[in-house]
């Protein structure tokens, strides 16, 4: 293997990628080729940079800030919610004052109708008697 | 606890056991949010924001994939976004402060000649992949989560998944190797 090959391939020998056979002809070039071995170490050194920046253990405080957060936004939805109601609660007031008044005024109207057609049925009444032609007490008496 | 257990007793009401869920990936998400970030008090802001955006949205999680792969989804997508904005945000700076900047030029290429740590170059070769090598690449070396997952995770099949980390693999030694040759 050459060096441009060797050095091609760096990268896939250290995270240990490559075949056997390919990694034992790395090795061998290695051992003979100083350049590339300086290049090498150099690689190894910056790649376990990236290893060594990785948290391992859990942050309470992190977990504890993420719940905070979540029950600001909670009691934030909450208390808009409870805005929200404040802000219709006088025209929810006003609208079933409304209501109440025009059921009570129509069930006003109703009463009236009623009344009216119980006159007119009445009416109707004397005007049968009427159609049968029976004489109204007053002209009785005049007659007598 | 079953996971879809504890997301529909969430979801009936037991909001505190969203902690549970927050114990069992907030590591893997700071981790994820860092990969991409090279920052951990910006990563663990975005990791919260990721936990939040998961509770805003647990309703709408129907347990087709799985909760991790939903969640590291979140994670990259939040962590691409902040990049996008801080990108946005310097953009607009320099082009407020053209002058300004141009005087900065040369005292920001000395810095940049001065980071001749190992950290910075490692983080600005990850940070100049492909967006998409960028995020199989953070996922599968910051997290080692395995090529299926990655695969759910991006909706992509197993084998572009390898791909893009092979060719993300062999673009960081080629940055790096090439610093070395300057250096």
């Amino acid at each position: 293997m050459n060096c441009n090959d060797t050095q091609n391939k760096l990268i896939f020998y250290i995270d240990g990628e490559l075949s056997k056979s390919e990694s034992s002809e790395i090795e061998n070039h290695l051992d003979r080729c100083n350049n590339c071995n300086i290049l090498y170490q150099k690689l190894k050194i910056d790649l376990s940079i990236l290893s060594s920046e990785r948290i391992m253990e859990i942050d309470v405080n992190f977990t504890e800030s993420v719940m905070q957060n979540i029950r600001n936004i909670e009691s934030f939805k909450i208390s808009n919610r409870q805005k929200t109601l404040n802000f219709l609660m006088p025209f929810a007031v006003a609208a079933s004052i409304i209501l109440i008044i025009s059921v009570g005024i129509l069930f006003g109207n109703m009463g009236t109708n009623k009344t009216s057609t119980q006159i007119s049925g009445s009416e109707s009444e004397v005007f049968y008697i009427n159609d049968l032609e029976q004489e109204s007490l007053e002209f009785n008496l005049i007659n007598e | 606890m079953d996971e879809s257990k504890l997301i529909k007793r969430i979801l009936e009401g037991e909001k505190e056991l969203f902690s549970e869920l927050v114990i069992s990936y907030q590591k893997e998400v700071i981790n994820i949010c860092n990969g991409f970030l090279h920052d951990i008090d910006s990563a663990k802001d975005v990791a919260q924001e990721v936990f939040i955006e998961a509770w805003k949205s647990l309703s709408k999680f129907r347990g087709d994939s799985k909760f991790s792969t939903w969640i590291y989804r979140i994670s990259v997508n939040k962590s691409l976004n902040y990049l996008r904005e801080i990108k946005k945000k310097l953009t607009e700076d320099i082009s407020d402060n053209e002058l300004k900047i141009s005087d900065d030029e040369n005292s920001a290429i000395e810095k940049e000649f001065e980071m001749s740590q190992k950290m910075e170059l490692i983080h600005k070769s990850i940070d100049n992949l492909a967006e998409n090598q960028r995020t199989a690449f953070v996922l599968s070396k910051f997290e080692e989560i395995s090529y299926k997952e990655i695969a759910e995770t991006m909706n992509l099949t197993i084998s572009s998944v390898e791909s893009l980390i092979h060719r993300a693999k062999t673009n960081l030694q080629k940055e790096l190797s090439g610093y070395y040759k300057k250096n």
